[in-house]
Parts: structure tokens; C-alpha cells; sequence
């Protein structure tokens, strides 16, 4: 049920199921109380300092079954974890490295970091997690589409609004201080996936091979009408219910076994999921046949793939550690510090590489003209970055993201302004060429003239010495 | 002796088998990070199309350009990614003999004009200024969605360009504007008449018979691009005479450059169409499209066979290309990275979990039955009574007594009447 760090030699939640349960209902017991007699804002704002517990190793009688061994750390939801600590010479060491090791799984790392400056580093092409996440932006769009290809056969319910508001609106509001979201759904009707499913005899049901996925998000695009209303990213999130000829529908990934959720992402686009409808509906009535779509399961899979599409990957668990899941919201608060920190460096890294493009821009074009309100974002961009940079330094992490934020604002609305177009190339053997046929004539009769005057002043300066 | 040779034989044919596997397993480790290697690490396409000259008479590049968003279009990339700027309208031309059509091939085998074309510039819209503009992205904030490029640092653009360049007899035209040195870039026309006692159209590309664009702008305008990370690989065709001099002064990196003629080489025509009166299509993009036409979105043919289109046999002219700013050797490029738009996609294989509330369940089945309690019938507004303006009678308007200027008008005139000729004639008006 849960999803705990499944990576390497991690233990999962839960092994075994009454141990497990009531080993973390001790945990969170324990961490509750500690926080509620802990001062409270040290840990409430982002970036805050995160609180470790120490459990000797002796509380093994607090359990009916005894603790397990093998767990020795723990991680908390909220900014906390427990470590266990030993009766050893050599504790302190111990214990210290497994602090290191759950501080580095809940905190800032250096492949987060090149994640998020992927722009500016040399180009690595062997890892593709630093092409999913979206690029920091203001805002972000998420649209919710039911797409029925058969509604002659399925009548499609689905109580977006109730879901939007019950799962998504708690993890949008959790991750608010990373951007506005805004979200909108809709049905679409006789939308084909673009792609036709093979049959699979051994199992009498349809399928869509891996290879052919990248094909089946094109022709469904174009009727989204994504992006029409705002200019912020639109990400989309496709329910497809399959015609009653291709039902059920599964999608096979490279080995051939089909995908446990039956859907796909697309990175920096969307996802798609395939929901099959119960053949039991098919049994009773004529046709067109009622469908509630079972929005949990909907939901789950779609705020996977937003957090996935946010670059929220699941974090690497040290050994022999328990990790408690998201919160109900879907988002640990220190994945979304995280999330702060990668947007927080991509900005400041952004907005100067904006004004440095923008100087050197200036420096080559002579005869562009500056206008007083590009001026003044230039001025105001580079206070903010510098703003952004000192509150980083210092640890204030929701400020330094609103700088960063505002950094990013100013530096793009001066690079983008439209009177900075130069439009007039003007190399010298060209001004030659303009200048020469126009006052070349005109420059004849005035330097004979010229000339002419010279020599009659000179004539008449000679004249007097002549006389005398 | 047997035995142990068996024991023997059978031993070498198990490591070899293990060593088979082993070599498999690592090869297909290798092969997967070497696809990955010369994969191209774009996640959207965009194409820019740009057809810079009108007349009727240049119908050949409107149907390029259409030929080139057809098969766009086909390969995947949707119209809000495209920018497409025809600079004259053919298909609604009054002299096109088949309205609403743009024909590629001779006896109209191909309409490329569609039914679902989006024009995002039309006619005069198609400037230099706009061209750069959407280019760089420095665009008025009143511009609708449609007609802005908004790639990312992972797009891949493909950007075409059609039209004509100057030619000497506009010399004649722009005498008047030798005086006016603000508008300097149309004396560009000139140069080549100075300077070099060519057809013209080295480093230039005509916009709507009366501006230019010079390689050096658009060189720098691509650096922009790069700057702001506007592209993650950029491809340029260009297909008019002396196409290969409108991207020798390229600089940034990542772009490909396509050219139909090298410089000094007219680009020419290909067959005129008896029906419709002129050339319908230019050599090169005519064989171009037929190239296109045996793409599909799932194909792997490579850039290399793209150079090879329009060989010197075919197209009169030799086509250039520039790779030297490219980072992937072309062999390795797919067609469809710039024509087609096919997503990366992963398979989700998380999922986190959630409760389910069962109090909405339950409001969720009230719902329902209210609904379809509740279908009143729908009513409309109030409609403006049409049938009652249609047929009303023109309004009397009210009698307004004179106004001051009247009266005082009236006044002069009487006055200088009796003035002159006496106040006797009082008593016959009054």
C-alpha cells in the first residue's frame, strides 16, 4: 500500500504487517510528541532546520514482538526523523554517519543541483531524469481530459470536481509556494488514441507496445485545446476509456509484461492512464453502459506523474532506514524544500545569464536605444538576485524564492522588450556605399570652391608683400 | 579419456554459453546507453514557415511553404506549434482558377492547401520586423498565442524560409530613397550593383518585394536564440537562388542549414501548370515533399538522406548544407526529430498512495439523484425585438426652434438688405 523507498537494499514498508504498523505508529507517536513540546517555527517555514530524534537501543521492550533489528533510522513526514542509537564504544561515530546518511536523503544534493542548472553545464546526454522536470515558471496549468472514443457503448461519469478537491487541491496547495496553479477539465468525445491496439490472444486483451507510446499522444493534441486561455505551462492528464472493440486495454512496457497503473508520462507535457472499464458492467444492461470511473485510483497515478513531472523523484534511502510515505497531500514538506532549493539556484542562474546575454547584447550594438523602464528592470533584476543570493546563504528559503522569482520577472521583461529589436545592420563598407553616391556630387563644386577661395586668399596675402 | 574429454567439451560449451550471455547482456546494457547517446534530447518540436513574397506570379513559394506545413502537420507537429507566415493569399486569389486550392503537382494531384490551415501571418504581417520578432521572442504583449514561438531549452525548431531576392531592376525604383537615409536597410539593394556586378541576392532574402533580410541579421537573431535557450537544435532550410549564402555567417551552435542552390546558382522552377498559368512548386522543395510524402511518424531515415534529395540531375542547381555548427553527426539525426514531433514517453511504474473518502462518496449519490431531478427546461434571455425594429416607422423628431447661429444669420441678411436698398420695403414684409 505504501510506497516507501524501494530502491537498493532499503527496507520497504511494511515487512511484515503487524510488526511494521505498530512500529511506526510508535515513531509517529514519539515525533508528534516531540514536536508539540518543540518550538514550533523553528521547523513550520521552509527550510528550516529538521529535528532528529535519538532512540536508545534498549526500548525493545515497548513492543509485544520486539523491534526489529534491522531498522535503525526513520523519516518523518514533517521535517524530523529518529535515529536509533547504540550502547557501543563506538557510538558516537556510528550514530553520526547514520545522520549524515538520512540528512543527505532529506536534503539538498548535488545531482538535484545539476538537475536544475542542466542549462548551463556542458551537455550530458547519459541521463535523461535531467530532461523531465518542468523549468521553473511563474504558474502552471493543469488540465484534466476524460477522453471517451465510444460513447455509444460507455456513458462515462467521473467526479472530477469532488477529486480535484478531496486529492489534488491539498498537494497543489502544499507545493503553492513553488507557483500559481490553475486547474480546469474536460470531457472530450470520439477522440481516437492514435495508435491501434494489438490483440493478444494469450490473455484475450488488447495492448499497446512500448515503442509505439510515442506515437499515441500526437493526434490526441491537437483537440485538447491546451493552451489557448494563459501563457503559463500546460501539463495534461489524459483518462482514456477504451472503445468496447479494444477493451480491456493495457499498455506493455519493453519487456512485454503489462504496467501495473496502465499509464505513461511524457516529460514536461503530461500523462496519459488507461482506465478499463469492469467487464461484470457489460453483463446486465443494453448498451450504452454506465461508468463510474473510480477516481482514487485515477488520482493516485496522476499526482505520481505530476510529482515525477515536477522532478520530486523518489528520494535514495540510506540503509536499514524506514521512510513513513508522503502525508496525505502526496508531498513531504522537506521534498518540497527541496523542490525550493533546485527552483531557487535555476532562477538566480537564469535571470543572470539573461542580464549577462542582454550586456553583451548592448555591448555589440552601438546605437540601440535603452528606455527608461528597461533600465529601471535591469536595475531591479539585479537587486534581486542579489537579494536572492544573500537569503539563500543565510537559509531563508521561501524569501529567497520570492526574489529568485522576482529576479527572473525583471531580467525576462528586460531581455524581451520589444524596443530592443535592431533591426538596421550598418557595417562600414555599407555607410560607404549610402554616403558616397548622395554627397559625392554635391562634395565636388563645394571642395573646387574651396579650393578656389584658398588660393585667391593666398594670392591676396602674397600681393602686399609684392608691393613692398 | 572419453569421459573427461566430454566433461571437457561439455565445460567449454557452458562458459561459452555463459560468456554468450554475459556478452549479450552487457552488449544490450551498451546498446541501450549508446541509443540513448545519439538519441536527440529535445521534448517538443516547433517549425517556423516563412513565405516572404506576394504576387500572384510567385504562387511557387506560397506552395512550398504549404507543402512543407502539410507534411509537418502529418508527421505530428500540431498548428500551435507552428508559425505560418505567407506573405499573399493564392488560394483566395481572384486570379486562381480553382478557388480555395493551392495545387504542388501538375493536372492538381495534390491540394496542399488543406481544409484545416492556420495562417498565423497573413499579407502585410509579413515583415522583417515580425520575423525577427517571433524569432527572438521580443513580441508586444497584445500578441495572441498563435503567433508567438514559445520553445523552451528543449525544443527542436525547424525553420523555413521561400522567396526571392533583388534584383537589379528595383535600383530604379528606390532612386527617391537614396535621400531618405533613415531607412537605411533598403538601400541594401544597391550594394550588389556597386559592389559586385552580380544577378544580386548574395547574403540577402527578399521580404514582400520591398525589404530584406541579411545573413548577418538572421546569424544574430539565431545567437539570441542561443542566449535565451530558445532551441535545444535548430534546423534551417532555405530554398531561393544563392540560398547557401543566407547561412554562411551562422555562429551558434546546434543549427543544421539546408540551402537549394550554392551561391552563384539560380534555384529554378519546376513544371508550370497549363490550368493555373504558372510554375506551381520550385525544384528543390517539389522534391523535398516527395521525400517527405514516404515519411511516417515512426520512421528512421536520417539527415543524410535528406542531403541527397535534389541531386544536380534533378534540380539544375547543387544544394549546400552546413553541419559544422551541429553537435550530432547527421547519420544519427532522425528525420522526424525537426518534421514529426514524437514525445519521449516513460511508463509511470509509482504510484502514491490515498484514501478515499467515503463522505463524498455518499454526497456524490445525492448528487446524482438531484440532477435528475433538477432538468428544468432551459430558458434564453431576452432577445431584442427584431421583428418590431425592422418594421418601425421613422421616428418624428421634435420641432426645435432655431438655433442662435440661424437667427443670427438671418439677422445680417436682413439688415444689409434694407441697408441697401432702404427701410421703405419694411412694410411689404411685415
Amino acid at each position: 500500500m505504501g510506497s516507501g523507498g524501494n530502491t537498493g537494499d532499503t527496507l520497504t514498508f511494511p515487512l511484515d504487517e503487524q510488526e511494521g504498523r505498530w512500529e511506526l505508529c510508535m515513531y509517529r507517536f514519539l515525533l508528534q510528541f516531540m514536536m508539540k513540546y518543540w518550538p514550533k517555527a523553528s521547523f513550520s517555514e521552509p527550510g528550516a532546520s529538521v529535528l532528529f530524534c535519538f532512540l536508545p537501543c534498549a526500548l525493545g521492550i515497548l513492543s509485544p514482538a520486539g523491534l526489529s533489528q534491522d531498522t535503525m533510522s526513520y523519516i518523518g513526514p514533517e521535517r524530523t526523523a529518529v535515529v536509533r542509537g547504540f550502547t557501543h564504544r563506538e557510538a558516537f561515530n556510528i550514530v553520526g554517519r547514520r545522520v549524515i546518511q538520512v540528512a543527505q536523503a532529506m536534503s539538498l544534493t548535488e545531482d538535484v543541483l545539476a538537475a536544475a542548472l542542466a542549462d548551463h553545464l556542458p551537455e550530458d546526454k547519459w541521463s535523461s531524469d535531467k530532461r523531465r522536470p518542468l523549468k521553473s515558471s511563474l504558474g502552471y496549468e493543469i488540465t484534466f481530459s476524460l477522453l471517451n472514443p465510444d460513447p455509444k457503448s460507455h456513458d462515462v461519469h467521473w467526479d472530477i470536481e469532488g477529486a480535484v478537491r478531496r486529492y489534488v487541491q491539498p498537494f497543489l496547495s502544499a507545493l503553492s509556494a513553488a507557483g500559481n496553479f490553475s486547474v480546469d477539465s474536460q470531457i472530450l468525445y470520439y477522440t481516437v488514441l492514435g495508435v491501434n491496439p494489438r490483440f493478444d490472444p494469450a490473455s484475450s486483451s488488447y495492448y499497446l507496445a512500448a515503442h509505439s507510446l510515442p506515437h499515441v499522444i500526437n493526434p490526441v493534441e491537437s483537440r485538447l485545446g491546451s493552451s489557448a486561455a494563459s501563457l503559463y505551462p500546460v501539463l495534461n492528464f489524459l483518462l482514456y476509456v477504451p472503445e468496447l472493440a479494444h477493451s480491456p486495454l493495457y499498455i506493455q512496457d519493453k519487456d512485454g509484461a503489462p504496467v501495473a497503473t496502465n499509464a505513461f508520462h511524457s516529460p514536461r507535457w503530461g500523462g496519459i492512464m488507461v482506465y478499463n472499464v469492469d467487464s461484470k458492467a457489460y453483463n446486465a444492461s443494453e448498451l450504452p453502459v454506465r461508468v463510474e470511473v473510480d477516481m482514487v485510483r485515477v488520482m493516485e497515478v496522476f499526482l505520481a506523474q505530476l510529482r515525477l513531472l515536477f522532478g520530486i523523484a523518489q528520494p535514495q534511502m540510506p540503509l536499514k532506514s524506514l521512510f513513513s510515505g508522503p502525508k496525505s497531500e502526496g508531498l513531504t514538506t522537506w521534498e518540497l524544500d527541496r523542490l525550493l532549493w533546485a527552483r531557487s539556484v535555476e532562477n538566480v542562474a537564469t535571470a543572470t545569464t539573461t542580464l549577462t546575454s542582454l550586456a553583451q547584447l548592448l555591448g555589440k550594438i552601438s546605437n540601440i536605444v535603452i528606455k527608461d523602464d528597461v533600465a529601471s528592470e535591469v536595475y531591479r533584476a539585479v537587486a534581486a538576485v542579489q537579494k536572492a543570493a544573500e537569503e539563500l546563504a543565510s537559509g531563508r528559503l521561501a524569501s529567497a524564492f520570492i526574489a529568485s522569482q522576482a529576479a527572473v520577472t525583471s531580467s525576462e521583461r528586460a531581455f524581451f522588450d520589444p524596443s530592443l529589436l535592431h533591426l538596421l545592420y550598418f557595417p562600414d563598407d555599407q555607410k560607404f556605399a549610402i554616403y558616397i553616391p548622395l554627397f559625392l556630387p554635391m562634395a565636388v563644386p563645394i571642395l573646387l570652391s574651396l579650393v578656389k577661395i584658398f588660393l585667391e586668399t593666398r594670392k591676396s596675402w602674397k600681393k602686399p608683400e609684392k608691393i613692398d | 579419456m572419453v569421459t573427461a574429454f566430454s566433461l571437457s567439451k561439455g565445460l567449454t560449451t557452458l562458459s561459452g554459453l555463459l560468456l554468450l550471455s554475459f556478452g549479450s547482456l552487457a552488449a544490450s546494457q551498451i546498446e541501450d546507453q549508446a541509443e540513448q547517446f545519439f538519441r536527440s534530447g529535445h521534448t517538443n518540436n516547433w517549425a517556423v514557415l516563412v513565405c516572404t513574397s506576394r504576387f500572384w506570379f510567385n504562387y511557387r513559394h506560397v506552395a512550398n511553404t504549404l507543402s512543407v506545413y502539410r507534411s509537418v502537420k502529418r508527421l505530428g507537429i500540431p498548428d500551435s506549434h507552428i508559425v505560418l507566415m505567407l506573405a499573399d493569399d493564392m488560394a483566395c486569389n481572384p486570379r486562381n482558377p480553382k478557388p480555395a486550392t493551392v495545387f504542388s503537382h501538375k493536372n492538381m494531384e495534390l491540394n496542399v492547401y488543406g481544409d484545416d490551415v492556420e495562417v498565423d501571418y497573413r499579407s502585410y504581417e509579413v515583415t522583417v520586423e515580425n520575423f525577427l520578432r517571433v524569432l527572438t521572442g521580443r513580441i508586444p504583449p497584445s500578441t495572441p498565442r498563435s503567433k508567438r514561438l514559445l520553445s523552451d531549452d528543449r525544443s527542436n525548431i525547424l525553420i523555413y524560409m521561400t522567396g526571392l531576392f533583388p534584383s537589379s531592376k528595383h535600383l530604379l525604383k528606390l532612386l527617391p530613397l537614396f535621400i531618405d537615409v533613415f531607412s537605411v536597410h533598403f538601400a541594401y539593394l544597391i550594394i550588389p550593383d556597386l559592389f559586385s556586378l552580380r544577378h544580386g541576392g548574395n547574403g540577402f532574402l527578399k521580404f514582400q518585394d520591398s525589404e530584406e533580410i541579411t545573413n548577418i541579421e538572421l546569424a544574430d537573431a539565431f545567437e539570441q536564440m542561443w542566449q535565451k535557450r530558445r532551441y535545444n537544435e535548430l534546423l534551417f532550410i532555405i530554398d531561393t537562388c544563392q540560398g547557401a549564402s543566407m547561412y554562411e555567417r551562422f555562429y551558434s551552435p546546434n543549427i543544421m542549414a539546408l540551402a537549394s542552390s550554392q551561391v552563384g546558382e539560380d534555384s529554378l522552377s519546376h513544371q508550370p501548370d497549363p490550368a493555373i498559368g504558372v510554375h506551381l512548386m520550385d525544384r528543390y522543395t517539389f522534391y523535398v515533399l516527395e521525400f517527405l510524402e514516404e515519411i511516417n511518424p515512426a520512421s528512421q531515415t536520417n539527415m543524410n538522406d535528406l542531403f541527397q534529395v535534389c541531386p544536380r540531375s534533378l534540380c539544375v542547381s547543387t544544394p549546400g548544407h552546413r553541419t559544422d555548427l551541429f553537435q550530432r553527426d547527421p547519420k544519427n539525426v532522425l528525420i522526424t526529430d525537426f518534421f514529426g514531433s514524437v514525445r519521449k514517453v516513460e511508463i509511470t511504474t509509482e504510484t502514491i498512495s490515498l484514501q478515499p473518502d467515503l463522505e463524498i462518496m455518499e454526497s456524490r449519490d445525492k448528487k446524482d439523484w438531484m440532477d435528475e431531478e433538477l432538468m428544468e427546461p432551459l430558458k434564453y434571455a431576452e432577445q431584442l425585438p427584431v421583428a418590431q425594429i425592422i418594421h418601425q416607422k421613422p421616428k418624428l423628431k421634435d420641432w426645435h426652434p432655431p438655433g442662435g447661429f440661424i437667427l443670427g444669420l438671418w439677422a445680417l441678411i436682413i439688415m444689409v438688405f434694407f441697408k441697401t436698398y432702404g427701410i421703405k420695403h419694411m412694410k411689404f414684409i411685415f
